[in-house]
């Protein structure tokens, strides 16, 4: 089975198979599992997965 | 004699990018990746590309402010939609947010389940490179030099890159030779040798060329 590390710091680039599609799935996962809604100016601060997992604790408060 | 100008695009020739985008997602197939992918009619795609330009994000396919047009006589006669990418802002993210966030759930669902494959034909952009990602010139007006003019025009834009690169379906080969002749050479390739992907793009192989300035 294939594990992966995540850290703050990755983004899609260090991430192999991380695509364009791959990417908008995973936004609409997190939104569907969070059961929160990302505004477009949100995704687009976002530049690592440390910036995903702040942003995600913000919207859960 | 009429001279084709080139000049910055703003929000008003969107309908023009948006029938760009279109037609060379097509490349010269009735295959529209955006429809196919995301089991979309055309008429929803063009609205949903509108959508994002108007949102003038920089960075992407879908940002008014990466295309120089053509024009001649006031009308619109071509366009290229260019950028550098870097590693800090990948085009692929921004546009991957603009379009997670217009398309419906249920084609993130139908694209999960059926389209995956598509992922085969993904060639990264090359890092600081000028990316020439959309081109387009309308029917009457191939033939008379506006790739090279638009891409001269992109390169004066960002003074200082050192290189091209440009990505075409590898059936396309009126549009290789184009660029084989403005000094791009064939870079790389990707093909896919499963039918399935024919379902959703023009064609199963896609080319990377690139040109040293």
């Amino acid at each position: 089975m294939n594990t992966l590390e995540i850290k703050r710091e990755m983004t899609a680039n260090d991430i192999d198979k991380w695509d364009s599609l791959t990417h908008m799935l995973l936004i609409s996962e997190i939104e569907d599992t969070f059961e929160i809604r990302f505004k477009l100016k949100e995704l687009n601060r976002m530049k690592n997965v440390g910036d995903m997992i702040d942003l995600i604790s913000e919207k859960m408060q | 004699m009429q001279e084709y100008t080139i000049r910055e695009a703003t929000l008003h020739d969107i309908d023009f990018i948006v029938t760009a985008i279109v037609e060379a997602e097509k490349s010269g197939s009735d295959i529209l990746s955006y429809a196919t992918v995301f089991n979309l009619s055309e008429a929803e795609v063009r609205e949903m590309i509108r959508s994002m330009l108007l949102e003038e994000i920089d960075g992407c396919e879908f940002s008014i402010s990466c295309y120089l047009i053509a024009e001649l006589n006031h009308e619109p006669a071509g366009t290229i939609g260019a950028w550098i990418e870097t590693a800090d802002s990948p085009s692929k993210t921004i546009k991957s947010n603009l379009l997670g966030y217009y398309l419906p759930k249920a084609s993130l669902a139908y694209a999960a389940r059926e389209s995956m494959i598509t992922s085969e034909l993904i060639i990264e952009h090359v890092q600081d490179a000028l990316s020439l990602v959309i081109v387009y010139i309308a029917p009457v007006h191939r033939g008379k030099h506006l790739f090279g003019m638009l891409t001269n025009a992109h390169i004066h834009r960002n003074s200082g890159v050192k290189e091209l690169s440009i990505q075409v379906m590898a059936n396309n080969e009126f549009a290789i030779r184009s660029y084989e002749r403005y000094g791009f050479k064939k870079f790389m390739n990707r093909k896919c040798e499963n039918p399935e992907i024919l379902r959703f793009l023009p064609y199963n192989e896609k080319v990377l060329l690139k040109k040293t300035l």
